[in-house]
């Protein structure tokens, strides 16, 4: 079977008409996951908070970071990394989940993605909460650009959309691809700044940064937020990871979108 | 008004062994040339071969034919999951697929939640569903149960539950696979009146059965599909399998 661009495009379009649909379906898997629990979605705050905290207790002081500065550190980059990791593993199953509809009824596969991110998304807005209270603790002023948090929030989202798309698709088709990338994923999160100060790498080694994808857009969060300013390429090297990702992903849903449905 | 106008249609899909899935195999076909290739490559079935079809407002279509004769295929390249690799389908009106019971709908949900989740997944939004929840409730006889999770339901209930909803905003091409099969007399005659009151109007159905009497009660016209072609046109009764005398 051909390409078909217009099928790609109306798949998206479909699915970003129907806010009603992604959005009503992601909160009720959240709300199904913590039914008969007694703190319910509060349990998602709790994690982090807990995780922030031994973190910080065990390694500020070998990183030779003070509490004050490592605290909030880890605590945005935990968040927005949970956010990553959460939803691209999943991502890689997102239309395997959904087989059921996808074989039984006309729905844009977009739909099943968006879905994945408002739900991610529920998980991000509950430990978001922890930032602030963070900063508040150790009295950190965010810088004056803090603002571009919110731009580059949004760049994430639009990244993280179109490279679940693509590895949906392809995990549609290969099995595997879900135990490839939560291996990579749990590599990464290792090569990541994010329990680590950047400048523990030492002189001459931030070429490993250089090739850490997700680097830049953590960069871009963490940084105003915590009063400094990003590294000066990695707003352009995430402008370019989402452009390629968008690109990619396109041609994926053009090319594979019709066959989704025999592969489940 | 609907229509339903099937010219030509011809549905293939792949069908790929297990270990052809992984990437393993994929990699070693690469690796080793063809003749892997040949072992553990694509395979396609002819799902659907030249079929025409045209039906209008008031036709009820019965869908007879062996195990593997296209039924399911056809009913899905109706509802758009399947593209037509040759053919058109033209579809005026609103497509209520009915393939899949508990399609959308999450066990540890409520009665009441399951009727939102399934409207949306027949494109309904909740805002139109909810003022339907009511006539749903009562069509069904759950009664205290519609606030019950669904793994709770018996497979009648569930059945019941999913035929209301599908059917709460008048559907005008309707599409059934077989599983009103497994529902008790009562509840099949209960779910004729309810249809006989759109279909009788200006609706399509098309249901795929094996159950001569369900054909023979719901359908007004039929078609016979064998191979993946229609082979036979006619009435109902012409077309079901004579029994062993």
């Amino acid at each position: 079977m051909t390409a078909s661009w217009a099928d790609a495009l109306a798949d998206l379009r479909g699915g970003l008409s129907r806010p009603w649909l992604w959005i009503g379906l992601g909160w009720s898997d959240i709300r199904l996951r913590f039914r008969g629990s007694l703190l319910g979605s509060l349990w998602i705050t709790i994690n982090i908070s807990l995780l922030v905290l031994c973190l910080t207790l065990i390694f500020a002081e070998p990183f030779g970071t003070h509490r004050a500065l490592y605290a909030p550190y880890v605590a945005v980059g935990l968040v927005f990394w949970y956010f990553i990791q959460g939803t691209i593993n999943d991502s890689c199953q997102v239309f395997a989940a959904s087989a059921d509809t996808i074989r039984n009824t006309r729905m844009p596969l977009s739909v099943h993605v968006l879905r994945l991110l408002c739900r991610n998304g529920v998980v991000l807005g509950h430990n978001l909460l922890v930032i602030p209270v963070v900063l508040f603790a150790f009295r950190i002023a965010p810088s004056p650009a803090a603002w571009t948090v919110l731009p580059a929030m949004l760049l994430l989202l639009v990244a993280i959309f179109w490279t679940s798309l693509l590895l949906g698709l392809l995990g549609a088709r290969f099995r595997d691809i879900g135990q490839v990338v939560s291996n990579l994923l749990q590599l990464l999160f290792f090569v990541t700044p994010i329990f680590w100060p950047v400048d523990a790498l030492g002189p001459g080694r931030e070429w490993i940064l250089a090739l850490n994808p997700v680097f830049p857009f953590i960069d871009i969060i963490r940084a105003p937020l915590l009063g400094d300013a990003p590294a000066s390429s990695s707003w352009p090297t995430a402008l370019g990871l989402t452009l390629l990702a968008a690109v990619v992903a396109f041609i994926a849903l053009a090319h594979l979108r019709r066959r989704v449905a025999y592969w489940l | 008004m609907a229509h339903l106008l099937i010219e030509g249609l011809n549905v293939e899909f792949p069908i790929y062994h297990a270990s052809a899935r992984s990437m393993r195999r994929f990699a070693l076909g690469g690796a080793l040339g063809r003749r892997l290739d040949l072992d553990h490559g694509r395979a396609t079935i002819r799902a659907l071969r030249d079929v025409d079809l045209e039906l209008n407002d008031g036709d009820r279509l019965a869908l007879i034919g062996p195990n593997g004769a296209g039924k399911t295929s056809l009913l899905r390249t109706i509802a758009g999951v399947y593209a037509p690799l040759g053919g058109t389908v033209f579809r005026e009106g609103k497509v209520t697929p009915l393939l899949s019971i508990g399609m959308g709908m999450q066990p540890e949900a409520t009665g009441r939640e399951n009727i939102l989740l399934l409207g949306m997944h027949l494109d309904i939004p909740p805002r139109e569903m909810r003022p339907r929840i009511d006539e749903i409730v009562e069509w069904t006889e759950l009664g205290a149960f519609i606030g019950a999770p669904l793994k709770t339901y018996s497979a009648g209930m569930v059945l019941r539950l999913a035929f209301a909803v599908s059917t709460s905003f008048r559907p005008e091409i309707l599409l059934m696979d077989e599983w009103l099969g497994v529902a008790d007399a009562a509840f099949q005659a209960k779910a004729y009146e309810r249809m006989a009151g759109f279909v009788g109007g200006s609706s399509i159905l098309i249901l795929a059965s094996h159950s001569p009497h369900l054909l023979e009660s719901w359908c007004n016209r039929a078609v016979r599909l064998d191979g993946g072609r229609i082979v036979e046109r006619g009435e109902v009764k012409d077309l079901l399998p004579k029994p062993e005398a």
